[in-house]
């Protein structure tokens, strides 16, 4: 038997064609006969409670359209006229069959989160199969051999971030022997977090490989010098530019609006068209839909009950709070204590500086308190500690797993008290979040599987051992300090088992997402080792996972941070052997477009309109390439017109190191008499020079640039530089100096996104103010 | 062109640059009253900071009648984040309840009757659904200290905060049956049901539905006999009560350093120390608390001797504390004593002890959460 679902409910049509009316927002509105298809709804919906076992057909039309959540129109992508993407459900034998039409003038693909499936169905565009051309219609059909809480999303470029994520649930069956009473029969409800931002997610990515702060300065997280002296940090802050690290956080991306299913608010008084009351027991089935956000959970009526984890039940575990790691599931049980009470659950970013909730239950709404504001500075304390000098971190002799120690209890006033207070350093617990405190906090080690999951004893077992690696000045993100276009896939063989280990040696935690398979966290439960697809790991922290290869075909591994993916952090699994992809026709081609995705360049470029001058520059970058012209052009010759061309590579993990080919070009009337030779004694030919150089450059502690290049005609110049030296919250320093005897100095007032207002003493060019334009 | 019409346009621009900067002011703003629970002036002024919002919300609080006016530009802001934000400050509305652990935190005297709070209800293992009086000790703190000779009621209250959490027996989420029993209702499959619909432009203002809650079902609360305070601060000699509260202080340093073994040691000399006290040597007002708490200081005391887990004596020094403090109150001591709270002690409900220093060393969490608490009175 097969039966249709078309995913449009009838209340958002009627809503949305209010919209429409008004603003007239949605544009392609057509083909759509909803009355036929409320129909087809209910006969489908009865259709399923008596028949199991059936196709379940969606119809998912993916549409540009305009979205407003902040008072400012932005584009988005729309599903079925609907941000979240509409929920699919099905029930553990099923066969799924969706119809993908794609009606953007981009190409894009779907990708089912967490789902056991032959590979040409994961949805990963150029790995598993080509992407979804515009206006074309693809077809995803694969039986469901699974049950659980899982999520979809898009797989192409950033889609994600403007909405294309959406919940997938797959029911468990009553005869199945794991069936739960008690829980699997509780009233349900699935909801996907997300985050919104009215930036384009394109200038997003380029603003985080441009090291910005604009983000920091949205969040008052900037943490510059001033700030550190009014809180006593001022030695802490100091280090941590002698260590070369910019202001640390738990996030990169300030974001608008927190959504829960679309929405920063939501009163669920309802499920299923039962009315919510004292005493019942509502399960959450949570997925985190956010392109780079964590999200603490938290719950105005007690204690929560975790029971599932991406999409595998767990013993139920009592929690006060749990992060939810991007791309993670959780299933959460909570009760409602009273009656005409709503209970606030509030899903709070990680950086605690945006929020949504969901009001359950009906009447009065009982609010949860929020989360208090981080100690940035205790964090950048800690962080100075676990650095060592060459970039490296150091774990001072704890090994640290499984999110149990979290360095960032230092941060978390709830946790650790307020600012003012000293913690006691030689606490072996003073990083373990539930020995310091009342507050249960969810970790890893606390997931157990109810069911053995032990792999089969007789395979053979290949041991893998990755590093991931990066660095935050230059948003590099990789493993092995390879991103996915300068790696081979990994070679794995059916049947066998296969144990991946972990460390973090980078300074943000990473949410890694295997495709296709679940693993096993070895986590000190034995034989019954939670089963997962996303491990979240915090720096320094090794995991250890294992898996039995058993689907063919080529598998992402990647951090599911929307913006560390497309900047290569990840791999591809592949079995040996294996069938060629009918999907994939050309697989040169195929990689080549994916590699494309990290080697991208980014553009940045930035201009200040001064009176004694016009300064700018020009820089293209990507993982390791730099291609940088600066120019200093005076309003007459004396002030002279300069131009300097760099193009480089940077060398390394941290990327300190950047040899370079220079061009030059100068031209600038002395004075008559005036003659100018470098601190060498070798005589500048600045009147009119056209140079070619070879050099490098370095980044010294504090962050200080050294540049030394040798000119073609033998001149040498050695130059120290820094810009952006946080002053305060929107001020910024710069300095220069070189052996050519020019010297520059300067402040930058922030004053928006793109526009701050300068003034500057320059060497060649004397004193002058001016507006600056950065891109 | 000449200068002058230069001028006289960059007149025009900026006088026109002048009305703009005034049009907000333009704006439609709201007049609206609505109840918010508190109790005093200290209440008045944190209800009308929180719901402020520089130039386009003022909130002004009327003390008697609980009543506040909300005047707000609504462009801007409206009513149900006004009243959100005063709730999250520790404030009730009929919109919103404040957080518990804020209320908490919230001074003693400013923490009122929470009529608006719906009583728990409490599922015991045979299925009955009992109504928990809520209410029962949300004045505990405040008569605590109106009338200190009203000790007996303390022995019925453990919890010195004023939200008492009742636990809720949750039969079935902690065992999991592997049985499967088939279950006639099918779990509803709602495909397609979409919560998303924030595509619009059209943006209603998130008006709260305040229902006024049954105020029937609520148990009605406790009043608090309100009596002033005893305490006289006359001339007195050094009481005879020394040695107990010496005794005591050196208990709440063992239990500081989490040391099960040296708390038992002073729980003893402590036994001693109140089996030593003479009631006729006793003043007046000593003699009336003595009456009332002796039997139990010697309860607790004992308990804790007896106990070899830090733990347990813990609990037992939750009410030691609360009655050593009334004896306090009706003594006096050579040097300052300071009440202090931790509120995440007993279970999250908060507790309190007795200390002669100012910081705070916690004697319920020794080194865990050493200085987490706070001084909630001087008892000069």
């Amino acid at each position: 038997m097969e039966v249709h679902i078309h995913p449009i409910p009838d209340q958002v049509m009627l809503e949305f064609g209010f919209g429409t009316n008004k603003n007239n927002m949605i544009n392609k509105q057509s083909s759509m006969r909803f009355s036929n298809k409320i129909c087809v709804l209910c006969l489908s919906l009865f259709a399923q409670i008596i028949l199991a076992q059936k196709t379940v057909h969606y119809d998912l039309y993916v549409r540009e359209t305009e979205v407003n959540f902040t008072g400012k129109a932005r584009r988005a992508i729309v599903v079925n006229q609907q941000i979240p993407m509409p929920t699919l459900t099905f029930v553990q034998g099923d066969t799924a069959e969706i119809y993908v039409h794609n009606e953007l003038n981009e190409e894009t693909s779907l990708h089912w989160h967490g789902l056991f499936l032959p590979n040409k169905e994961d949805g990963v565009p150029n790995l598993t199969q080509m992407p979804i051309k515009p206006h074309t219609t693809h077809i995803y059909k694969f039986p469901i051999i699974q049950n659980g809480t899982h999520w979809y999303h898009s797989h192409t470029g950033l889609q994600e971030q403007i909405g294309m994520y959406g919940n997938f649930v797959m029911l468990k069956r009553k005869d199945d022997p794991t069936y739960r009473k008690g829980i699997d029969d509780l009233p349900s409800i699935p909801i996907v977090l997300s985050e919104w931002t009215d930036y384009n997610p394109k200038n997003v990515h380029r603003m985080l490989h441009n090291a910005t702060d604009w983000f920091a300065i949205k969040k008052n997280a900037v943490q510059s010098y001033s700030e550190a002296i009014k809180a006593g940090h001022f030695k802490t802050k100091l280090q941590n530019e002698w260590k070369r690290m910019l202001a640390m956080d738990v996030s990169d991306v300030y974001y608008d609006r927190i959504l829960m299913n679309g929405k920063p608010n939501t009163d669920l008084k309802t499920i299923d068209n039962k009315k919510i009351k004292g005493g019942d027991k509502v399960r959450l089935r949570i997925s985190n839909g956010g392109a780079s956000s964590y999200f603490w959970l938290t719950y105005a009526g007690g204690k929560m009950t975790v029971v599932a984890s991406d999409g595998n039940d767990v013993e139920p575990v009592e929690v006060d709070r749990l992060l939810i790691a991007v791309s993670e599931t959780y299933d959460i049980v909570v009760s409602i204590p009273a009656d005409s009470t709503a209970y606030e659950f509030l899903a709070t970013t990680e950086d605690r500086t945006n929020s949504a909730s969901y009001y359950i239950g009906s009447g009065i709404k009982q609010l949860k308190s929020p989360q208090p504001r981080l100690k940035y500075f205790e964090g950048m304390k800690m962080m100075n500690e676990m650095m060592k000098m060459n970039g490296d971190l150091d774990d001072m002799g704890m090994s640290m797993s499984l999110n149990q120690m979290d360095m960032n209890v230092v941060m978390y006033p709830e946790i650790t008290g307020d600012a003012k207070q000293k913690q006691d350093e030689n606490n072996p617990n003073r990083y373990n979040a539930n020995a310091l405190s009342e507050i249960v906090t969810l970790n890893y080690a606390m997931l157990k599987s109810p069911t053995k999951t032990d792999l089969p004893i007789e395979a053979s077992t290949k041991e893998l051992k990755f590093e991931l690696t990066g660095n935050m000045n230059r948003y590099v993100w990789s493993m092995d300090n390879k991103v996915v276009s300068e790696a081979d896939k990994i070679l794995i063989k059916k049947g066998e088992n296969v144990r991946i280990i972990i460390y973090n040696g980078s300074m943000m935690r990473h949410p890694m997402h295997l495709h296709g398979h679940d693993f096993r966290l070895l986590n000190g439960q034995g034989d019954f080792a939670p089963l997962k697809n996303i491990v979240d790991i915090m720096p320094m922290e090794t995991d250890t996972l294992e898996f039995n290869a058993n689907v063919e075909g080529d598998w992402f591994f990647h951090c599911h941070i929307l913006y560390h993916m497309m900047s290569g952090m990840g791999r591809v699994f592949s079995y040996e052997n294996q069938e060629v992809n009918p999907l994939i026709p050309n697989p040169i081609l195929a990689r080549r477009k994916l590699n494309a995705d990290d080697r991208k360049f980014h553009i940045m470029t930035e201009n200040d309109f001064a009176t004694n001058g016009n300064d700018g520059m020009f820089m293209l970058q990507n993982t390791r390439w730099s291609v940088n012209t600066e120019w200093r052009l005076g309003h007459h010759d004396r002030h002279g017109y300069e131009t300097e061309t760099h193009v480089g590579r940077y060398i390394g993990k941290m990327q300190w190191l950047m040899p370079f080919i220079g061009f030059d070009w100068r031209y600038r009337k002395l004075a008559d008499g005036e003659n100018e030779n470098n601190l060498f004694d070798q005589t500048s030919t600045k009147d009119n020079r056209r140079q070619v150089s070879l050099g490098v450059q370095y980044t010294l502690p504090m962050m200080v640039q050294l540049q030394s290049e040798v000119y073609h005609d033998g001149n040498v110049r050695v130059q120290l530089m820094r810009e952006d030296i946080p002053i305060a919250k929107r001020l910024r320093m710069a300095f220069m100096v070189n052996t050519d005897k020019e010297y520059m100095a300067g402040f930058k007032y922030i004053l928006g996104k793109n526009l701050g207002i300068t003034a500057h003493y320059d060497s060649d060019m004397g004193a002058g103010v001016g507006i600056t334009f950065n891109y | 062109m000449n200068i002058l019409s230069i001028l006289s346009k960059i007149g025009m621009v900026s006088v026109m640059m002048i009305y703009v900067s005034c049009s907000p002011k333009l704006n439609p703003t709201l007049v609206e009253n609505v109840t918010i629970y508190g109790n005093c002036s200290m209440c008045k002024s944190k209800i009308e900071a929180a719901g402020g919002l520089s130039k386009f919300a003022k909130v002004s609080w009327n003390e008697k009648t609980k009543i506040a006016t909300l005047t707000y530009d609504k462009s801007k802001t409206n009513r149900d984040q006004i009243l959100k934000k005063i709730a999250l400050a520790g404030y009730d509305s009929d919109a919103y309840l404040a957080p518990d652990d804020t209320y908490a935190n919230l001074a003693p005297c400013c923490q009122y009757q929470r009529v608006n709070k719906v009583a728990i209800k409490e599922k015991s293992t045979d299925g009955l659904i009992v109504d928990i009086n809520y209410e029962l000790d949300s004045n505990s703190e405040i008569s605590d200290k109106q009338d200190s000779i009203k000790s007996e009621t303390l022995v019925v209250n453990q919890n010195q905060t004023a939200s008492p959490k009742v636990d809720i027996i949750e039969p079935g989420i902690a065992l999991p049956d592997p049985i499967a029993e088939p279950i006639t209702e099918a779990p509803k499959t709602n495909s397609g049901t979409s919560i998303g619909k924030n595509i619009t432009k059209s943006t209603t203002p998130n008006r709260s539905t305040s229902t006024a809650p049954d105020k029937a079902k609520n148990p009605s609360p406790k009043s608090s006999t309100s009596k002033s305070k005893t305490t006289t601060p006359a001339v007195k000699s050094i009481s005879q009560l020394k040695p107990v509260f010496d005794n005591y202080f050196a208990l709440k340093d063992a239990l500081v350093k989490t040391d099960a073994t040296s708390a038992s040691a002073k729980a003893r000399t402590l036994l001693a120390a109140i089996k030593a006290i003479k009631m006729s040597d006793l003043n007046t007002e000593e003699h009336t608390v003595w009456m009332n708490v002796n039997k139990k200081l010697l309860a607790e005391t004992e308990l804790i001797i007896g106990y070899k887990d830090v733990k347990k004596q813990r609990v037992s020094f939750i009410t030691l504390s609360k009655h050593m403090y009334n004896l306090l109150k009706s003594s006096n001591y050579e040097s300052d004593v300071y009440y202090q709270f931790c509120p995440m002690a007993n279970d999250g409900k908060g507790a309190n002890w007795l200390s002669k220093e100012k910081a705070v060393k916690n004697p319920y969490y020794g080194n865990e959460m050493l200085t987490c608490g706070k001084v909630v009175e001087v008892i000069k």
